[in-house]
């Protein structure tokens, strides 16, 4: 299930426009990474491109390789809706599928890979991942409800029982918790540490307590001036990066000195 | 002298009219048209002034073309408007509303239209005035038969459905010396109310009431045939479509091939021309009693003609106006208009520009009478 | 309207509210006076119609010589002679619609899905261009062009599918069906509901679209994830406006269509099209007498109540679907036990949300644009 990341070299572009420049960096499999830096910084761009979503964008390329157990996610002949399959997103804002209910919210992944799916392994597996997700008890008498009736920490547990429907190997969080109060970000940080006994997690987040809460390794993103490009700075244990950074930027940016 | 000059005039506006009209008959030529002609009356007053507001049948619309631009060439002074949107009845609508200084119908006033008119015109009542001599062509599309003839019956059974096919044998029976293939026989009438339709189904009920045995009507009575709107409609769907067959104002027919129709029960199949109408209308045409002094008011009645140079299926239009204008001046400039019209002049005009038949001559001296009551 | 500031005491405020403004008053008894007049016209047409019809509706169309000769000849009553015309409006209008909306709706995602940024500018332009054509234009090529390029459709369709009613019958030689005359009607309802769609389509939030695609959903599995869900009730008023355009269509139709006032499923023959009332209406105006007239004026109003119940319906939908979703949740939240405290929250949630309008329904997030500008501009 859990699976290695390797990035080797990677450019990011838009059009023209180098957006992250030379990212090198290893995600160990079962592990929480966070990416901080200031706005800007390409860490949400660089987190997409290990799922292929930058590529919504019209021009968006990259250049580089990132290995999903030693398979190039950019290798020719992949299918960046193969790749999305395997490596789940969960977005800044809840996104539940307003038309559909709970129930269909959760297996509307899995429906695109296997249409025929029987009423009981649906149900099974329904209760599965919103107990994964840890909103099966709230939601368990109205699954056929929208799913856009819920709180908004109820909706993003919802999206993230929905993105581990599909038993991706890997799961991003593009701060998953900033349009949440702290009760419903304290449930998402919890989910969190138990979901990485079972997945490769990677979180972007502006939160440095956030960061320093659920991590396991911190890597620290920078930006040198507008239209420069975004570049790793720092990759360490996240004690490290909270403690003792080798780098004199990250230890302005984590000490609140500037972002 | 003035006679002369008139002719000229006429002339010189059907070159004018030729040039502007694209619906003008192709039998057009330069020569002068009243070189034999002995006009009645059509010395028209140039010192007229004034407009003529008028409207209604779209038969008559090329026809009224021409003599306006002729009529207008002398009497500098005076605009004809003649508005052939709303048809024939709404042109007697309008009439009758006091719109119109006369309208042009392809069917005289029906007897509340009558009445309607004595509140309008006063105690002499409208008019109804024969000013245009068309025929209606039966039209088709064969490829390979150049010559179709066409007795009544035939052509009663076909427009009613009962003959299907080219290869009939009454159509082949009249026409034995034709290819005629298998194909399916596509009836072409029209979709909108028409005077032509009246003409045409009038002929039908009257020369063949065993087998049509609908009444005249405007609007084309039965289901099943390909309906279009006006005569343009007719004659581009029987020109698109190959089997088709329709009837169109003789002069709206362009190079479409029509048939030659048998006279009465005899042998002799006629194709439309101008002289076979005017023989038609002598024929068959008379006057009804509507107890209104001077309306000319035709009945038509088909069985008569039997002549062989006479077309069996004319088409009469009118111009109605009031025996009363309340106007005197409107009165003294329609009532020179529809001189012109009803004159030899007037009727060669036409002739030569919207290929419609001239009015026998005894016919115009009888409208110039007529005329004469109009106050 | 506007705030008092902090500039004066409250009293030299309030005189400043107080103050007359000529300008103000005036544009609002414009504005008053135009919404009004709305009203006014309606009611007008309507009245208008109706006092006309009565006579001819109420005659006696057996006896009456008004009305047993000519269009009117040979129908019992008011109600025979309307009743195919119907028949005809709804049918040719429902044909135009089944051959017209996928393809209207088709171009709106090529548009707002698939083209190219540019591509996509020009087609938008190409297709408002459409609306621009006059429908007299339209007849004369659906009369030129498209009736001879049905023959050998309506040939193949009779041929293999004549066993079916809309396909059998003596197929036509002229192509003056009522096919030839929907296909044309189809063309001309395009634009209104391609340019309805394709705005539609474009609101779609970019954080629903995002979410399909990040299960790994293909375009167009995307498409029908978020897209379709969330522009269903506004691509289903697109068609409905569409409707409307069709039943009122007159010149086309008449052009185009070889026309019978009778009932007809037939869709390929020269005798047995439906006639629809606007031609009807327009065909026949002109020769009509006083009571024909009235009569034709009676077929118009009957056209007015189906437009008026199409529009109706189309508002009804656009709002039914957004609400749908809300009145099945406050039926099943009533099923749950009361003291379920979700019960109480999700119902406040119910009735917090407003009944949406036709651009915004289904907008859950309350803020898409400002994401997909957060969006497109980070870290750029």
């Amino acid at each position: 299930m859990s699976k290695r990341i390797e990035v080797n070299d990677l450019n990011v572009y838009y059009g023209d426009f180098l957006a992250v420049e030379g990212v090198n960096i290893n995600i160990e499999p079962r592990t929480v990474t966070a990416f901080i830096g200031p706005s800007g910084c390409g860490k949400s761009t660089f987190l997409r491109t290990l799922n292929r979503m930058h590529e919504v964008i019209p021009g968006a390329y990259v250049k580089g390789e990132v290995m999903i157990d030693g398979n190039d996610l950019y290798g020719p002949g992949v299918d960046p809706v193969l790749v999305r399959r395997q490596v789940g997103m969960v977005f800044q804002r809840a996104n539940p599928f307003p038309t559909m209910s709970i129930r269909d919210n959760v297996l509307a992944g899995v429906r695109l890979n296997n249409k025929r799916l029987s009423k009981s392994d649906g149900d099974d597996l329904v209760e599965k991942s919103l107990k994964g997700a840890n909103l099966w008890e709230e939601v368990k008498d109205r699954l056929n409800l929208p799913g856009s009736g819920l709180s908004g920490g109820q909706q993003q547990r919802l999206c993230i029982a929905r993105a581990i429907a599909v038993s991706p190997d890997v799961l991003l969080m593009d701060e998953p918790c900033s349009a949440l109060d702290p009760i419903s970000t304290l449930a998402i940080e919890d989910l969190i540490e138990e979901l990485k006994q079972e997945y490769t997690i990677v979180i972007v987040t502006h939160n440095m307590q956030q960061a320093s809460r659920v991590s396991d390794k911190t890597a620290f993103f920078n930006i040198a001036g507008t239209g420069k490009p975004g570049k790793l700075i720092e990759f360490d244990e996240t004690t490290t990066i909270f403690s003792n950074p080798t780098v004199q930027a990250t230890e302005d940016y984590v000490s609140g000195r500037f972002g | 002298m003035k006679l002369k000059n008139v002719a000229a005039v006429g002339s010189l506006a059907l070159v004018t009219a030729l040039a502007l009209s694209a619906c003008a008959s192709g039998s057009g030529s330069s020569e002068t048209p009243a070189a034999s002609a002995t006009p009645t009356t059509a010395a028209v007053d140039s010192t007229l002034t004034g407009t003529i507001t008028a409207g209604g049948s779209s038969a008559q619309a090329n026809a009224q073309a021409a003599w306006t631009s002729a009529f207008t060439a002398q009497a500098k002074g005076v605009t004809i408007n003649y508005d052939k949107s709303q048809g024939s009845g709404g042109g007697v609508t309008n009439w009758l509303a006091g719109s119109y200084d006369f309208a042009g119908s392809d069917s005289p006033l029906k007897e509340d239209q009558a009445a309607t008119a004595q509140t309008l015109c006063g105690p002499g009542g409208g008019i109804n005035l024969p000013i245009y001599l068309d025929g209606v062509a039966v039209i088709y599309n064969l490829p390979g038969v150049k010559e179709l003839n066409l007795s009544s019956a035939t052509i009663a059974k076909i427009f009613s459905l009962q003959i299907t096919t080219w290869n009939d044998p009454a159509i082949a029976a009249e026409n034995p010396d034709a290819t005629l293939p298998a194909t399916q026989i596509t009836t072409v009438t029209r979709s909108d109310g028409s005077g032509t339709t009246t003409n045409f189904t009038n002929y039908l009920s009257q020369t063949q009431p065993s087998i049509w045995t609908n009444p005249p009507s405007n609007a084309w009575p039965i289901a099943g045939s390909s309906a279009q709107q006006g005569g343009s409609g007719v004659v581009n769907t029987v020109k698109a479509g190959e089997g088709t067959i329709g009837y169109a104002d003789h002069s709206a027919i362009g190079e479409l091939s029509s048939a030659n129709i048998q006279v009465g029960t005899g042998t002799d199949f006629v194709p439309f021309s101008a002289e076979g109408a005017s023989n038609a209308f002598t024929e068959a045409a008379a006057t009804v009693d509507t107890g209104v002094e001077g309306d000319l008011a035709q009945k038509i009645d088909y069985t008569k003609i039997t002549d062989a140079d006479a077309y069996p299926i004319p088409l009469i239009s009118y111009a109605i106006l009031c025996t009363t204008f309340p106007d005197e001046a409107q009165s003294t400039l329609t009532k020179a208009y529809i001189s012109f019209i009803a004159s030899e002049v007037g009727q060669e005009v036409a002739a030569k520009n919207a290929g419609s038949a001239p009015i026998p001559a005894d016919m115009l001296s009888q409208i110039a009478t007529s005329l004469e009551l109009v106050k | 309207m506007s705030e008092p500031g902090s500039r004066g005491p409250q009293r030299s405020t309030k005189g400043v509210r107080a103050k007359s403004r000529p300008a103000d008053r005036i544009f609002l008894g414009l504005s008053t006076g135009s919404a009004a007049s709305i009203m006014v016209i309606l009611a007008g047409v309507a009245l208008f119609l109706i006092i006309q019809a009565v006579p001819a509706i109420m005659a006696d169309w057996q006896t009456n010589p008004d009305l047993t000769s000519g269009p009117t000849g040979g129908y019992a009553n008011f109600w025979t002679y309307v009743g195919p015309l119907i028949w005809g409006t709804l049918f040719a209008s429902a044909i135009a619609l089944v051959v017209g909306a996928p393809i209207a709706i088709g171009i709106a995602l090529f548009i707002s899905h698939y083209a190219p940024r540019r591509l996509a500018g020009i087609l938008g332009y190409l297709v408002d261009l459409l609306a621009a054509v006059p429908s007299i234009v339209f007849g004369l090529w659906g009369i030129i062009v498209i009736r001879p390029f049905l023959l050998p459709l309506s040939d193949w369709l009779n041929t293999y599918l004549g066993w079916i009613p809309l396909f059998g019958g003596q197929v036509s030689t002229t192509g003056s069906t009522i096919l030839a005359g929907a296909v044309v009607l189809a063309v001309m309802i395009l634009p209104i509901i391609t340019s309805i769609s394709r705005e539609i389509f474009l609101q779609t939030p970019r954080l629903h679209e995002e979410a399909a695609l990040a299960l790994g959903a293909t375009k167009w599995e995307m498409i029908k994830m978020a897209v379709f869900p969330y522009g269903r009730s506004g691509v289903i008023s697109a068609t409905l406006l569409g409707l409307g355009r069709a039943l009122g269509e007159t010149m086309a139709i008449a052009l185009i269509i070889s026309p019978a006032i009778l009932v007809s499923v037939r869709m390929l023959t020269e005798g047995e099209n439906s006639q629809t009332i606007a031609a009807n209406i327009a065909l026949n105006f002109p020769i009509a007498t006083t009571l024909q007239r009235e009569a034709l004026i009676g077929t118009g109003l009957l056209l007015f109540v189906i437009s008026l119940a199409v529009n109706m319906v189309a508002r009804i939908i656009a709002g039914r679907a957004g609400k749908g979703a809300l009145r099945k949740r406050k039926k099943m939240l009533a099923q749950l036990p009361p003291s379920d405290p979700s019960t109480v929250l999700a119902v406040d949630d119910v009735l917090a949300r407003k009944s949406p309008a036709v651009h915004t329904e289904g907008a859950d997030d309350p803020e898409p644009e400002i994401d997909r500008e957060e969006r497109e501009g980070k870290d750029a």
